[in-house]
């Protein structure tokens, strides 16, 4: 786990419009306070976070909640920016495949499972250069999708996904 | 109800938790499993809904759905799955999928982790109360292949006592045999055997270490002993002796004469030398006053040799106040480390010239001394013999001319220089050309010691540790040959005959013989510790490092020997390994590590450092100081088992029973309790009678352990509200509780004297005395005794604060001076100074000690050729003030 996890929290604190509270990092793990109550883990403090804005982007049955948590945990482990190029491709790979028939990640609607990895995936999407963003088309169309929501996005830039490089064949030639 | 597929591979742990936790469930789901080699893009395992197509890849977020834990505990089994799935998991694999060797970092993480839930489990029986949730079965899984492993086990497991009772546990339920014979047993057909001869064997390990019980069950005669001692009448124990202001050894008792190898002068001890000798031999003096022994226990500063020559030389000083100056360093540093001390004494005082040099003669007159003539450089103008760190010259070895080179090493071509054969010798002192002359020395005969020698080891060896029977053992084989014991130096011991009382004794003689000279200014009757009359028996304990052994282990008792006097010897060499700082070398030349006067200066308590470097002694191996392991020890040990148990049950008598111990009628669980901490004390005992003191924390650890799961089996809490009976048996509770606290804090004593005593305030009790021979647990604080306040034994020490000091204590000791020293002229910085006499010729000795340090320590010559150059400047420089040039070649002399 990196310091880049403290910002997504601060951006999603942001996003929900809710106070963030204390956020520190001891022994292994991100604790929050806030209200004089703790909260350990950056699972449960998203999910705490959630539940502070009474907004519906948790969970709303036992499923919902764990696939949420399937994506959060993806998110940590698995987008990092310490990756090497050859760890961030297997993982958009994988996404790519997972987000064949998807429009959301959990079920048919927006949840922080999607704020969350949006704001994991950021830093791979600026750096990925046009013609990968065609590899990974699934992706593409997830994220291009989830950024368009300006108080998700706050200051980050709108990453572009302009379909002429991203046609297919046109792409292929490019490469 | 929801249907689910499985799909999983074998040898996964991950794939084991989905199996365990489906195997919990009411209604099964279908499970496949593939085998583990088959060429597979998909994750696996995975879980499919059916109903809904949605795949569940994660198999954390698998478990929550196959298994959804109770709503109350959400948050803290989501916690547990959170450290498993992003640090433990993520750093097993990538530890047990290599075969290069474990990166210590790593292993600090997982050690990390494993402490946190080792404490977890010392106060609960799952990890979420004590209910079995899934958090358990991901812990479990990823944590198998670690248990199957023994190299694994012991690298990870040894010594987390409760997380081991927890895993042997959950390993034998039901659901777990199942899901392990599915994932782990197709590719180990001889596999249950394995994997059962591992357990089996982290298991007697585990009991042959006292650290944990093969089986909770206590035998019907231990229940009855801890039964009768219980009840035994309080003043029928016996009393502690009242300390005398001199303790002196008596017929028919037991007399402990305890000695700490004495640290050379000239330095600030590091960690390694503290654990080393005092700090060792100052738990095993304790102990010793603890059982009534008559315990002496003495040290103190060796300060002859060429060594303080030269650092007084250094600092412009007389031998004489260097001593003192740093003298007073090491006995500050003692002190706070509250090293018990019944004498910390010197060897630069006429009563080490009286007894060395009786000694001397004594073995002179018995024909074990004898002369022989070695060549050696003489100055005439300072008229004397001069060490090799006092001469300079041509370097002689071939293709290198460089002309400063010393005695001992050429600083040009690094290699080794005999000082004869420099060319143009010139003394360091005053710059003249010394002159060869031949300079007698005396010799101690050890060939013709060497039977003598043979038949004593034979019979005192058996006490030693280890190494030092390992050390001893080399050196004879080898043969011994005499050994030089004079010297031609100013600062030693005169040697007392004509034609040779310009020459002092050398080290080998003189420094053990300061173990009697300290104990005669303790005592004028020392020589009833070092001559007892025959009906007196005093075994002689001697501490130090293992580079220590073959002056107590051949000749000093060579030495005694020699001497004829019927001298006690030593019965126990007591010889510790190495200790290493942050996985390198503590070095006091290049300053890296923590010294004695630096950890004074950091925020943690002596104590906390006395029981970490007691936790880590270098007993049988090496063993390295951590920062990030002294935060873990200290904050899984000392504050949430040891400090919590205590703090839990005295509180509870303080706030229910108004400072009372309450009424205790004991059932049959409660003699248990007793019966299983009785254990530990014998334990202890016997670690401690062997002078295993790594052992000794263990086992106090483990009686707070037992009683953590006590209070948390029979919650106190809980019963005190049940009416009348209720009440009692609260009582009994933590008034059982109390008095094991008691019991600790004299347990406690000779490792954390600062905490034990805080601790019997609190109790207001004091130590009892401890009986080897007869170990029991009897009522120590009665019923009706008043306690007093109860007050937190220890701190949480934060994280930070270890990445704090490791940065600190990185860098050279010199970086770290407060910035009022740094604008001393330390020969570091860049020349910059006054050209007067006095401060050139510091600036010069000084960057000479760098120029030497550096390349003793072995670095590059890249390193070390800009303060070669420096030194050569500042000479040059010194040269213009004073007029002799000290860089001149010869060709270019006037």
């Amino acid at each position: 786990m990196t310091t880049k996890h403290s910002q997504h929290l601060t951006d999603i604190a942001k996003y929900l419009n809710v106070p963030l509270g204390k956020i520190s990092k001891n022994d292994q793990l991100y604790a929050r306070i806030s209200n004089n109550k703790k909260t350990i883990g950056i699972l449960n403090i998203i999910f705490s976070l959630v539940k502070d804005s009474k907004s519906n982007l948790g969970g709303l049955e036992i499923t919902e909640e764990a696939l949420i948590h399937q994506w959060l945990e993806f998110g940590i482990i698995y987008a990092s920016d310490g990756n090497s190029k050859q760890n961030n491709q297997t993982l958009l790979k994988n996404l790519n495949n997972i987000l064949t028939t998807k429009t959301y990640l959990v079920g048919q609607r927006l949840t922080i499972a999607d704020v969350f990895l949006y704001y994991s995936l950021l830093n791979i999407m600026e750096t990925l250069p046009n013609f990968e963003k065609e590899n990974y088309i699934n992706v593409s169309r997830w994220f291009d999708n989830i950024q368009q929501d300006p108080s998700l996005r706050q200051n980050y830039n709108l990453i572009d996904f302009s379909t002429i490089y991203l046609s297919n064949g046109l792409g292929k030639h490019r490469v | 109800m929801k249907k689910f597929t499985i799909n999983g591979n074998e040898n996964n742990p991950a794939t084991l938790k989905v199996i365990v936790a489906n195997n919990f469930r009411k209604d099964k789901c279908e499970v496949k499993i593939a085998s583990s080699n088959g060429d597979n893009s998909e994750f696996l395992p995975h879980l499919v809904v059916n109903s809904s197509e949605d795949y569940v890849f994660m198999p954390n977020a698998a478990l929550w759905i196959l298994l959804q834990p109770p709503k109350e505990l959400t948050k803290k089994v989501r916690e547990f799955l959170e450290i498993e799935a992003t640090v433990l998991a993520p750093l097993l694999a990538t530890i047990l999928g290599t075969t290069n060797k474990l990166e210590a970092s790593k292993k600090h993480s997982v050690l990390q982790v494993l402490g946190i839930i080792n404490s977890q489990l010392n106060s609960s029986k799952f990890l979420v109360k004590d209910t079995l949730t899934i958090a358990d079965i991901a812990i479990f899984s990823t944590l198998y292949p670690v248990l199957k492993v023994e190299t694994w086990t012991r690298e990870f497991l040894l010594e987390l006592t409760a997380l081991q009772t927890w895993l042997s546990y959950l390993e034998l339920l039901p659901e777990f045999k199942d899901g392990i014979s599915k994932v782990f047993c197709q590719k180990i057909s001889s596999g249950q055997v394995t994997e059962q001869s591992n357990l089996d064997l982290l298991k007697t390990q585990l009991s042959a270490k006292g650290v944990v019980s093969e089986t909770v069950v206590v035998t019907p005669e231990e229940l009855n002993a801890a039964k009768l001692a219980w009840n035994k009448l309080k003043n029928q124990l016996p009393k502690l002796k009242v300390p005398q202001s001199v303790v002196l050894p008596k017929p028919g008792e037991k007399n402990v004469f305890i000695t700490s190898s004495l640290p050379y002068v000239n330095n600030v001890p590091h960690l390694g030398n503290i654990i080393g000798c005092v700090l060792s031999a100052d738990v095993f003096a304790r102990y010793s006053r603890l059982c009534n022994n008559n315990t002496l226990y003495i040290c103190g500063t060796d300060e002859y040799g060429t060594a303080t020559e030269t650092k007084a030389l250094e600092e412009g000083l007389s031998c004489q106040t260097i001593c003192d100056k740093y003298f007073e360093i090491h006995r500050d540093v003692y002190e706070w480390f509250n090293i018990s001390f019944d004498s910390f004494g010197r060897t630069s005082t006429p009563l080490q010239t009286e007894i060395a040099q009786s000694l001397f003669l004594r073995l002179n007159n018995n024909g074990f001394m004898f002369t022989q003539s070695v060549d050696q450089l003489h100055c005439e103008k300072c008229n004397r013999y001069l060490a090799d760190r006092f001469v300079e010259g041509g370097c002689p070895n071939v293709g290198c001319d460089y002309e400063d080179a010393r005695g001992d090493q050429c600083d040009k071509c690094g290699k080794l220089v005999n000082a004869v054969e420099l060319k143009n010798p010139k003394c360091k002192i005053c710059g003249n050309t010394p002159k060869l002359k031949s300079s007698s020395q005396f010799y101690i005969d050890l060939p013709k010691l060497e039977p003598l020698l043979l038949h004593w080891i034979k019979k005192s060896s058996p006490g030693w540790s280890h190494n030092a029977d390992v050390i001893a053992g080399t050196w004879l084989k080898e043969g011994l040959k005499p050994r030089c014991i004079t010297r031609d130096l100013q600062w030693g011991v005169p040697v007392p005959l004509d034609g040779y009382r310009h020459k002092v004794f050398y080290v080998w003689f003189d420094a053990p013989i300061g173990y009697m000279s300290i104990s005669k200014a303790y005592t004028e009757k020392y020589e009833e510790w070092w001559r007892p009359s025959q009906d007196t028996d005093v075994k002689l304990y001697q501490f130090m490092a293992k580079d220590n052994v073959p002056f107590h282990a051949i000749l000093f008792p060579a030495i005694l020997l020699g001497a004829n006097q019927n001298y006690v010897t030593v019965s126990h060499i007591m010889a510790t390994e190495y200790l290493n700082y942050e996985d390198g070398k503590f070095s006091k030349s290049r300053g890296i590590g923590v010294f004695g006067t630096d950890a004074k200066n950091t925020k943690i308590p002596s104590d906390v450092w006395r029981f970490y470097l007691l936790f880590i002694r270098p007993e049988t191996q090496d063993s390295s100081f951590s920062w990030d392991d002294l935060v873990t020890k200290n904050n899984s040990e000392l504050l949430n088992n040891l400090g919590n148990f205590i703090n839990r049950a005295l509180t509870f008598v303080k706030n229910n029973f108004n400072k009372t111990i309450p009424q205790m009628d004991l059932l049959p669980d409660d003699y248990t309790l007793l019966a299983l901490c009785t254990r530990e004390v014998k334990g202890y005992i016997n670690a401690l009678e062997k002078c295993r003191l790594r052992d000794g924390i263990r086992h106090i650890l483990s009686i707070s352990r037992h009683g953590n799961q006590y209070m948390q089996q029979n919650q106190p809490w809980v019963k005190i509200k049940e009416g009348n009976t209720g009440k009692i048996r609260a009582g009994t509770i933590v008034g059982l509780c109390a008095n094991l606290a008691a019991l600790l804090s004299t347990l406690l004593q000779p490792y954390m004297p600062e905490t034990s005593g805080k601790l019997k305030n609190q109790l207001t009790y004091s130590d009892f005395v401890l009986n080897p021979n007869n170990v029991e647990i009897v009522n120590l604080l009665p019923e009706g005794h008043k306690i007093g306040d109860p007050q937190p034994l220890f701190d949480k020490i934060e994280p930070e604060l270890a990445e704090e000091y490791k940065k600190k204590f990185a860098g050279d000791q010199e970086s770290r001076k407060s910035p009022k020293d740094a604008g001393k002229p330390t020969a570091n910085n860049n020349i910059t100074l006054n050209d007067d006499l006095e401060t050139l010729q510091e600036a010069v000795s000084k960057q000479g000690m760098v120029v030497r340090k550096l390349k003793e320590s072995g670095m590059s010559k890249s390193v070390w050729q800009p303060e070669v150059a420096k030194l050569l400047e500042l000479k040059q420089r010194l040269a213009k003030v004073s007029g002799v040039d000290l860089t001149l070649k010869p060709s270019k002399k006037k």
